[in-house]
């Protein structure tokens, strides 16, 4: 077997390293970049937990926007109307997300392919709808404002800073699991899976459970990323859960590379960047953004990280 | 007792009658090899068998248990397991990744999600002997998409092997390899055959192959048993010689 340099292969001392320097960034940048890289973690999250089903496990899923939005909304609401701590608030939501994609990928693992794309589609249509048109409980169109930071245990998270180190900490260690989810032989049988379906049922393995598995996974840390988000922003509305949202983190990987664990992060960073260098100078930054990504996926077609491995293949093995 | 039992069973795509009322039996222990032309329906009985396709009327038993009507998965868990014809991998892992999910589902170990699948060692020590009796371990970390068409037919049977089952369905496991290649494998099988007592049903084009490995020869012709028995019979059988090795094919 080839022998890289065991320092490089390890991916806790890259974790680590990481961290540290993730953490000590709001020392020397300005506030406005710390909410910037807030956002970037959090899109990160649901891109990564999307990417587990795409990119992972060939499941190609519009309703990913149910399982963030829910929480959002189910955190929102505990915290408002509720005396529980906000980590009780957060874990519950968190909680009723991996609820909900069991309870949805239980309907839609019946399907093959298509239809179950328009089904997750139709799913996260009825969450939208609900949180539009239950005014007494969502607010409606006006959705729900003035989402406090509410301290998490005895950790006081509120100011950009703080809650800046909290999400680091929370998305951190769900990319940890969710990296070790798809080392384990767990998420080996679902890339068997996403390869070629048919021949790991006749390896013996129930091809639907462990799709329902990658869908729970999915959704539960979808719903971590939501519960992070709503306080961050500090108001949800009804746009959180429509569909043309869940696009996003699809976007996310095939611009970072779906076939990558890292890839969506790599396309997180550069869709934030993207967005809030295009707002500020056109309202229609959706049009440059879609423009960018089709020449993007058209030139890439592995993503950026698929460029990237590809070109470090290269150089090892000399020109071809 | 009869390990396998196929009873009358019939399966017809449209107006075509693939398999008609056949009837199969095969003992414990037993090699057997079908030979027909192609298109005379040897596939379409292994899909039947293994549960790929379901069969219009008759029953598969498998140890004693009807399996007809069952899914792949379950017929594997009986411990019917099968090659395909047409290589059937998964073609982005490599080589030792593809093998390791045999190995995962038969040590019941798939559904770990906790620990990463590089730090199991017995299941990783398994994968290395199988490679290494395939002669595949050179190869382990390439993609599988990569491998040449031997390789191919090498890691499809090692699929199967890995399985470790009471019977194996190789559907022309030599097809398309070099003669290097196709003896290298032929004793492999032979000898694992032999060695753990298993049951082997399998097709093949190649006479020498089938001569030198089938207990009893079974001829389809047109989705039918025309006739059955030890290859020396079947060598010397009228019908055979017309249809089949005198005729269509050579
Ligand atoms: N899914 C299917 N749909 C329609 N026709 C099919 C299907 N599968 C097989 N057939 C037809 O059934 C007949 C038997 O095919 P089968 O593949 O079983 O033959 P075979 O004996 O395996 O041939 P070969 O030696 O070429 O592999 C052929 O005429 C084939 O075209
Ligand atoms: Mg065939």
């Amino acid at each position: 077997m080839p022998s890289k340099p065991q320092t490089l292969q390890n991916p806790i001392i890259w974790f680590l390293v990481s961290l540290v320097i993730l953490w000590a960034a709001p020392l020397f940048l300005p506030t406005f970049y710390v909410y910037l890289i807030t956002e970037i973690l959090i899109v990160s999250l649901f891109a990564v937990s999307t990417n587990v089903l795409l990119g992972f496990t060939g499941l190609l899923s519009f309703g990913q926007v149910a399982f963030f939005g829910s929480s959002a909304y189910a955190v929102s609401l505990l915290i408002k109307g509720t005396s529980l701590p906000f980590a009780a608030s957060f874990f519950i939501s968190v909680g009723l997300s991996a609820l909900a994609a069991l309870i949805i990928g239980l309907f839609c693992m019946r399907l093959r392919a298509f239809y179950f794309a328009i089904l997750t589609l139709a799913f996260s249509q009825i969450f939208f709808v609900v949180a539009y048109k239950w005014t007494s409980l969502t607010g409606g169109d006006d959705g729900i404002v003035g989402i406090p930071k509410k301290p998490f245990f005895l950790f006081d998270i509120n100011g950009p800073d703080a809650y800046y180190h909290f999400v680091l900490l929370v998305v951190m260690v769900s990319l940890a699991l969710l990296y070790l989810i798809i080392r384990s032989p767990l998420g080996e049988v679902l890339q068997a899976i996403r390869d070629n379906s048919e021949r790991t049922e006749f390896l013996g393995l129930q091809v639907r459970n462990y799709r329902l598995a990658s869908f729970v996974i999915a959704g539960t840390f979808g719903g971590v990323a939501g519960a992070l988000f709503a306080p961050f922003q500090g108001i949800v509305t009804p746009e959180l859960l429509h569909w043309s949202h869940s696009a996003e983190p699809l976007m996310i990987s095939l611009l970072g590379g779906m076939y990558f664990f890292f890839g969506p992060i790599a396309g997180a960073v550069i869709f934030v960047f993207i967005k809030e260098w295009i707002t500020g100078f056109t309202e229609y930054w959706m049009f440059w953004y879609g423009l960018l990504l089709m020449l993007l996926i058209m030139y890439l077609p592995g993503g950026i990280m698929g460029f990237i491995s590809e070109h470090i293949r290269r150089g090892k093995d000399g020109p071809k | 007792m009869s390990l396998l039992e196929v009873r009358t069973v019939s399966k017809s795509f449209g107006k075509l009658q693939a398999v008609s009322e056949l009837e199969l039996s095969i003992d414990e222990g037993e090699v057997r090899c079908i030979i027909g032309a192609n298109g005379a329906g040897k596939t379409t009985l292994f899909n039947l068998i293994s549960g790929r396709i379901q069969p219009d009327s008759g029953q598969v038993v498998f140890a004693g248990e009807e399996i007809s009507g069952m899914r792949p998965p379950q017929i594997v868990r009986k411990g019917l397991s099968r090659s395909f014809q047409v290589s059937n991998y998964f073609p982005n892992l490599s080589v030792f990744q593809n093998v390791r999910i045999a190995v995962l589902s038969r040590m019941r170990k798939s559904r770990i999600f906790y620990w990463p699948v590089s730090r199991l060692r017995d299941v990783n020590q398994r994968v290395g002997e199988l490679l290494e009796n395939f002669n595949l371990l050179s190869l382990a970390e390439v993609t599988a998409d990569k491998l040449s068409h031997g390789d191919r037919r090498k890691l499809e049977i090692s699929l199967v092997v890995a399985q470790e089952p009471r019977m194996l369905l190789l559907d022309e496991p030599t097809a398309g390899m070099n003669s290097t290649e196709t003896e290298s494998t032929i004793r492999l099988i032979k000898d694992l055959v032999t060695r753990l007592g298993l049951t082997l049903l399998l097709t093949e084009h190649d006479m020498k192959v089938v001569f030198s490995l089938a207990d009893k020869i079974t001829f389809m012709h047109y989705g039918q048993v025309v006739c059955e028995g030890p290859p020396e019979e079947i060598k010397a059988n009228q019908d055979v010689k017309e249809i089949y090795l005198g005729g269509e094919v050579c």
